[in-house]
């Protein structure tokens, strides 16, 4: 203020204290601005279009239990159709069923942007529902309630919900641990893990190979399907002066208010913990509560408290059976907030087993249900194989031309059926067939979409309004799984993007390892661990986390640079044939044109890295080479640990985990396109079904099938002409 | 693999079969990925395809064997693909459907099948003769049997000279006409016109026997039709062997030189076949085809291929006429049986049954007449139909130990083929399930109906085509079968309900027609005509407003497209066109002379009958129409020239000369049997008849020609239909004038 005169400076000075006192941090103490896009609560990642005289869209917004939320903010961008009519339509926005504001339609601005706040108390815990809905006129008369002219468009992308949030004032228990990493608002997205520099992975009684893996996937199988940075570090602590600041939970500095996990026994832990703490593991050990920030000061602002967990015992064992403890609790608690295990093949499922109760849905216009079908990633059936869904479901009288329902597997349509009996009609046991080549390895989704037309008169009026249209879908309603076997063709990171097969199987507990050739990159190869297991909707017990290869065998999911990649698994590549079949001209031109140049070139001697990926990481998934068993190999790689570890970050937000497919992707940022192809042989694998595996191999090797027919049709036709030959001697010998 | 075989002797070598059949059958049926029995089944094609070419060289028959054991492995993935996956439905009526259309697969893939083993090996037996026969063979005496109802005295003059000049020794011989046109109950009839008509027949008939040397029989009641007549006939002669000739079957003179010594030499011989050779076109051809003269007729199929492959696994059956049959044996069976009203077959299957043996002369030795119209085409058929299907329910000759598995298998092929209404009708309907009402019948995708359903149809042609290429060409079959199909259909209906009900229906044979007319069946084809055309505006439709099953509609319309084409062509085969000559001429390739004025003019006769001739002169002068001369020729039958006096009934001026219509001026019976043996004695002008149209037809020509003709159908029923109208309009104007 070099131009205010000094006499008014002082008293200045005072009031913009007092306002800097009024919205300091110390009003809020303990809440964080947030603001998240209406995008993200909701599969519609761009505008949403509400058609007809009346239509509303509901939005789900889930709120952690362990957090508060207040000052909640609605911005919304939305547009209308400029044939509405000013004083008969309007837009209302309701929160958990509460009108929040009606907003009227002003034809001069059909552009408009609306903000409004969200009373406080009317936020809840768990899922908070927003509902937009719209009523659109457009003439007094004769209307058209399907009108072209009735629209409103909400562009989900540019409209936000900001908010200030702060942990619930409570004191935390385990099982708060699933508010604590819950996938909505106030959910922990990242989760720093901390053992001690002493505890290595390499001993035969080391416990962080066992531990790590089972916690990393306990906590994102309770972020749902949303992505868990899981960071690693050790701690080096010593003394009386570094326990204090581990006990404020100030350790790692730059991430005071992220959620930590302290990990190690009890001999390990006294470095860092109280005394009075460590006294208490006994044996397996657990404690969840929030960190204590030492209070504000000058030189350091008040920090906010961050939640802890302790994963303890006296031995290695003692930490292993804690980490799987935690686990069990998780797996147990979870399993209703997920959509349920993976379908079995000849399995029968009512829609209430699939998280589907029974629904009734009213109005014209048009309406969808959906039903989500995890399938494993080793489901093996024919391509000509059925589901059988069997539906139960009802509409009621008065429905008018145009009313059909319309059913979607994965967004195909596989069936339609005209509603046309003029009292309505209840089916039981309505019998559709899915083919099962549309089902694919992670969720499906089965969606029945519902047109709904009120009948239509001559006259003034020519239709009803249809608020007494109504149709239902029961939960006994159910689907039949065809016939099928634990069998999958590999490479296929489609499959494993979607169920995390095959490192995690839905029929057994496979022994897998994840393997860090520095432990910069633990962190990276933990998040990937929780996000297979988010996949897969269960955690593989039997994976291990290791910073060498060691003990080669099972499926290794491997992390390293170029640089440092092991010599030994491409010993095989040395052969000019097998260098071919594995780097195919193909991915190495287009690795090219994208400005890279492979990630190895195999020579003799075995992989020499020529030039950096630049930017790009690399995966690759093969078959594990020089192995008797069918296992899988799984390569991810950047020049640096830092960038590969930032990659893989990237790569389990969905926008690029939903891309992966082929056996060989690059990628860049969440920014840029995922790059994928197929540059590897298929294999099979699964244990159980010979004969299925045998029709899979044929279908898949249609040569050996060419092969075995013709042998058997050479040999009938030779007998058969030896026999015709008899026959014709004996005949003409007559 | 072939040492091996050689090594293993007898029926130990068979035991190889037993790993490869369950491997052969999982190959059957085990599921696999459309892209993957895409592959398999292009290369199963592509190895069939070379196998064919193969099949005329040394290893031919292997080559052949291994074709059908593919081509049926295509067939019975279809099948169990079609079973175990595309057969699902919403609703009972469309299941029902859908159903229906599968079991008409099922059909005719059986059909299929079968046709693949009865024909694998086709027997081509040596021609014997009585010259072949020991020199001191005692002869077995003939009575030659030529049973009537209504056909032309002509016609049965001919037949009995024909049958009268057969080269085998007179004491042994002798020729029965079996009138059944002028029996007791005929002339009795309380129709005075009937009865009169009756009795002039049997004067006439009789005189007819007593002046070519043959003897009369009738009896006093029409019972049990054709077979009643020849048991009838069986009380009074009592020849070794007895020789069916049908009233327009002409016998060539060395028919019985090639049958009778079959029966010398195997005393377990009940019957020797021999084929029927049609020396007129029958209604399709003659009213659509026109291709008497280059295509194969219709039953040369059967009478070239299937009756050779029967009689490989002994199951060559009775065809009621041009055929030898021992007295012996048929009085062990109580003579013909009359069950059915297809006596022939049957007494066949009962002899068989008892262990005896049938032998098939593949030597065209007997000519005779295809129906004229469409109405006596139809009618034969319906009796055929019906008379197999009462066999099937009757005898069930499946499960008659009395015969051994192939001649089970080789009957049921038989009959079985003539169920083929059902599933050529559910084939005609199927796609307008699906266009008018939206029928989900077939629930296959795009990709699936390429590697299944195409492979199918493409290899289950190229069998039919190694088969039965010669003697059938592409498509024709589809047309003849749609045509009869859907009276059959009612037809085997009827004896499904009460299976003795059928009665024998004469075949009207020798008709003339005076002018065009659309056939009086013609009806349900223009129904279909119909269906069809509105099939291709539903399809249209469901096209551009359902792109989500566009693919079917696709699909179905081509095949609705495919029928459509079929019907279009039988309405040009409704179409009966004009025929005045009563007796058919016979077209050859012979050279003769003209005796006139003391000339002797060189000619070639180019077609013949007992009555007339057309020949080519290609001398520069022209002989007057009205104009009396000499044609003199030589005969292969007679074995010496012959000289028929003629006159000239019609003269056409060419640019290489002038061809002239003969009538005969036969004016003793010496001339007349001259005639005749000349006309019809030779077997081997039928054998270079069939020869010249006995040629593979590709697939795509025949297509050509089929769709070549499909228009003409159309602008000759609109334009009739138009002449009828307007000459109805002008009658009707006509009458108004007359009555102001």
């Amino acid at each position: 203020m070099p131009n205010t005169p000094p006499t008014l400076r002082r008293p200045l000075v005072g009031v913009l204290i007092l306002l800097a006192l009024l919205i300091s941090p110390l009003a809020d103490a303990g809440f964080v601005d947030k603001s998240s896009r209406l995008s993200e609560f909701t599969p519609h990642s761009g505008p949403i279009r509400l058609h007809g005289v009346a239509e509303n869209f509901d939005l789900y917004i889930p709120l952690a239990d362990t957090s508060e939320i207040k000052d909640g903010w609605l911005d919304l961008s939305l547009s209308r159709s400029i044939a509405l009519q000013a004083e008969r339509s309007s837009f209302r926005i309701m929160f958990n069923e509460t009108t929040l504001a009606q907003i009227p339609f002003n034809p001069d601005q059909p552009m408009a942007h609306a903000r409004l706040r969200i009373p406080d108390a009317l936020w809840r815990k768990g899922f908070n529902k927003l509902t937009l809905s719209v009523i659109q006129h457009y003439v007094y008369r004769y209307e058209d309630p399907n009108a072209p002219e009735l629209w409103t468009e909400i562009d989900l992308y540019n409209s936000s919900l900001s908010y200030k949030l702060a942990a619930a004032d409570q004191g935390l228990r385990l099982q708060d641990l699933g508010g604590i990493f819950s996938p909505g608002i106030g959910g922990q997205a990242t989760v720093l893990m901390l053992s001690s520099a002493a505890a290595d992975f390499s001993s035969a009684d080391a416990h962080l190979p066992t531990s790590l893996p089972l916690l990393a996937q306990a906590l994102a199988l309770h972020r749902n399907y949303a992505p868990l940075n899981i960071q690693h570090a050790a701690w080096q602590a010593n003394t009386a002066d570094d326990r204090t600041a581990f006990e404020a939970g100030a350790y790692h500095a730059e991430a005071a208010d992220t959620a930590h996990l302290l990990i190690g026994t009890r001999a390990e832990l006294s470095s860092v913990l109280p005394n009075g703490l460590l006294e208490r593991i006994q044996g397996p050990f657990l404690q969840l509560a929030y960190t204590k920030p030492p209070k504000a000061s000058a030189e350091q602002p008040q920090q906010v408290p961050a939640a802890r967990l302790i994963v303890s015992g006296n031995t290695p064992e003692e930490v292993i059976q804690a980490a799987q403890m935690l686990l069990d609790t998780t797996e147990g608690h979870s399993t209703p907030a997920l959509p349920g295990h993976f379908l079995q093949p000849q399995g029968r499922y009512s829609f209430a087993e699939l998280g589907r109760n029974t629904v009734t849905l009213g109005g014209a216009g048009n309406k969808r249900v959906g039903v989500k079908l995890p399938i494993s990633g080793e489901f093996h059936t024919h391509e000509s194989a059925q589901a059988e869904l069997l539906l139960d479901f009802a509409y009621g009288a008065g429905v008018g031309m145009g009313s059909v329902m319309s059913v979607f597997l994965n967004g195909e349509f596989v069936h339609g059926l005209k509603l046309g009996q003029e009292h309505g009609a209840a089916f039981r046991n309505y019998r559709i067939e899915l083919p099962a080549r549309k089902l694919l390895p992670g969720i499906n989704t089965l969606d029945f979409d519902f047109t709904m037309r009120p009948e239509t008169f001559p006259g003034e009026y020519p239709t009803m309004p249809g608020s007494h249209l109504l149709v239902q879908i029961l939960d006994s309603s159910s689907i039949r799984m065809p016939k099928a076997s634990p069998l999958a063709v590999l490479p296929d990171l489609a499959s494993f993007s979607a169920t995390g097969f095959p490192y995690i199987a839905q029929s057994n507990h496979a022994a897998a390892r994840l393997v860090v050739t520095d432990q910069a990159l633990m962190g990276a190869a933990l998040s990937l661990s929780g996000k297979l297991a988010q996949q897969a909707q269960r955690a593989n017990t039997e994976l291990r986390v290791l910073d060498q290869l060691a003990n080669p065998g099972g499926n290794m999911i491997l992390l390293s640079t170029p640089a440092a990649m092991p010599e030994e698994l491409f010993s095989e590549w040395s052969a000019a044939l097998q260098r071919s079949k594995r780097w195919s001209l193909r991915a190495l031109n287009q690795i090219r044109t994208e400005g890279l140049l492979s990630l190895a070139n195999a020579s003799e001697s075995g992989i020499i890295h020529e030039q950096g990926l630049d930017k790009q990481a690399v995966m690759l998934a093969m078959r594990y080479p020089g192995q008797m068993d069918t296992h899988t190999l799984t390569i991810l790689s950047a020049d640096s640990h830092a960038l590969l570890t930032q990659r893989v970050q990237s790569l389990l937000q969905p926008q690029l985990w939903n891309q992966l497919h082929g056996d060989l992707v690059s990628w860049e940022g969440l920014g840029k396109p995922l790059l994928g192809m197929r540059v590897n042989n298929f294999y099979e694998v699964g244990e159980q079904a010979r004969w299925d595996r045998i029709m899979l191999s044929l279908s898949n090797n249609p040569w050996y099938w060419i092969l075995a027919l013709l042998l058997s049709a050479v040999l009938m036709a030779l007998l058969a002409r030896r026999y015709l030959r008899r026959h014709e001697a004996a005949k003409l010998a007559e | 693999m072939k040492q091996l075989l050689a090594r293993l002797q007898g029926p130990a070598a068979n035991w190889l079969l037993v790993p490869f059949i369950p491997v052969f059958l999982f190959l059957v049926f085990f599921p696999a990925d459309a892209s993957a029995q895409l592959l398999v089944a292009s290369s199963l094609l592509l190895l069939m395809w070379y196998g064919m070419t193969a099949t005329e060289g040394p290893r031919g028959q292997l080559f052949r064997i291994l074709v059908l054991i593919i081509g049926a492995y295509i067939t019975l993935r279809y099948i169990a693909w079609r079973g175990m996956y595309t057969i699902s439905a919403a609703e009972w009526s469309v299941l029902l459907m859908a159903l229906a259309l599968y079991l008409a697969e099922i059909y005719s893939s059986t059909i299929h099948l079968l046709g693949c083993l009865v024909n694998v090996s086709p027997l081509k037996r040596r021609l014997l003769s009585l010259a072949d026969l020991p020199s001191d063979t005692v002869l077995p005496s003939v009575d030659v049997l030529v049973p009537s109802y209504n056909e032309d005295p002509e016609m049965l003059e001919i037949t009995l000279r024909a049958a009268l000049q057969l080269n085998y020794p007179r004491e042994k011989l002798a020729v029965y006409l079996l009138d059944d046109g002028g029996t007791d109950q005929k002339l009795s009839n309380p129709d005075p016109r009937l009865a009169e008509q009756a009795r002039q027949r049997r004067i006439s008939l009789q005189a007819l026997c007593e002046r070519v040397g043959a003897h009369y029989l009738t009896r006093p009641r029409n019972e049990h039709a054709k077979a009643g007549n020849l048991n009838h006939a069986l009380q009074f002669v009592h020849g070794d062997l007895i020789a069916v000739l049908d009233a327009d079957h002409v016998p060539t003179v060395d028919f019985l030189n090639h049958t009778v010594p079959w029966m010398v030499r195997d005393e377990d011989v009940f019957l020797v076949q021999t084929p029927h050779f049609m020396i007129n076109p029958d209604p399709i051809d003659r009213n659509l085809l026109r291709s008497f003269r280059r295509m194969p007729s219709e039953n040369e199929m059967f009478y070239s291929t299937i009756q050779r492959g029967l009689d490989f696994w002994s199951a060559s059956f009775f065809c009621g006429s041009a055929a030898l049959l021992r007295r012996r044996h048929l009085d062990e069976v109580g003579g013909i049986s009359g069950d059915s009203i297809t006596e022939d077959a049957e007494t066949a299957y009962q002899l068989h049954s008892k262990g005896y043996r049938s032998i098939y002369v593949d030597k065209p030795m007997v000519a005779g007449l295809a129906p004229e119209t469409f109405t006596a085409f139809v009618t034969q058929r319906m009796r055929w139909a019906q008379g197999m299907i009462q066999i099937l329910l009757l005898k069930r000759p499946f499960f008659d130990n009395g015969l051994n598995w192939h001649q089970r298998l080789g009957y049921m092929s038989t009959i079985l083929f003539w169920l083929f209404p059902f599933a050529r009708t559910v084939f005609l309907l199927a796609p307008l399930a699906y266009l008018y009402f939206g029928a989900q019948i077939y629930n296959a995708t795009l990709p699936e109906i390429i590697a299944y359903t195409l492979p199918h149809l493409i290899a289950s042609y190229m069998v039919s085509s190694m088969l039965f290429g010669r003697t059938r060409w592409p498509l024709i079959s589809e047309l003849y079968e749609l045509m009869q199909s859907l009276f059959s259909l009612m037809a085997i209906i009827q004896v499904f309900i009460n299976p003795r009900k059928p009665s024998f229906m004469v075949t009207p044979k020798g008709d003339t027609m005076e002018d065009d007319f659309i056939s009086p069946l013609s009806k349900p084809f223009y129904i279909l005509f119909v269906l069809m055309s509105l099939g291709f505006l539903f399809g249209l439709e469901k096209l551009i407003n359902d792109p989500m099953t566009r693919e079917m509609t696709m699909i179905v319309l081509l095949w609705n497209a495919f029928n459509f084409v079929t019907v279009v062509a039988a309405l040009g085969a409704l179409f009966e066109r004009r025929q005045t000559r009563e007796a058919p001429r016979i077209p050859v390739n012979e050279t003769g002379y003209i005796l006139h004025d003391e000339q002797q003019l060189p000619c070639e006769i180019t077609d013949l009958s007992a009555h007339g001739c057309r020949l080519l002169c290609k001398d520069a002068s022209v002989l007057p129409v009205g104009q009396n001369l000499q044609l003199q020729s030589y005969s292969q039958a007679l074995g010496h020239k012959v000289i028929l006096p003629a006159m000239i009934r019609a003269v056409r001026q060419k640019s290489y000369g002038c061809e002239y219509g003969l009538q005969f001026q036969l004016d003793s019976e010496a001339l007349r049997n001259q005639a005749v043996a000349f006309a019809f004695g030779d077997t081997k002008r039928w054998e270079f008849f069939q020869m010249r149209r006995s040629r593979p037809m590709p697939f795509g020509k025949a297509a050509r020609i089929i769709l070549s003709l499909i228009w003409y159908p159309i602008t000759l029923h609109t334009r009739f239909v138009y002449q009828t109208l307007m000459e109805r309009v002008a009658r009707s104007g006509l009458k108004e004038s007359t009555h102001a």
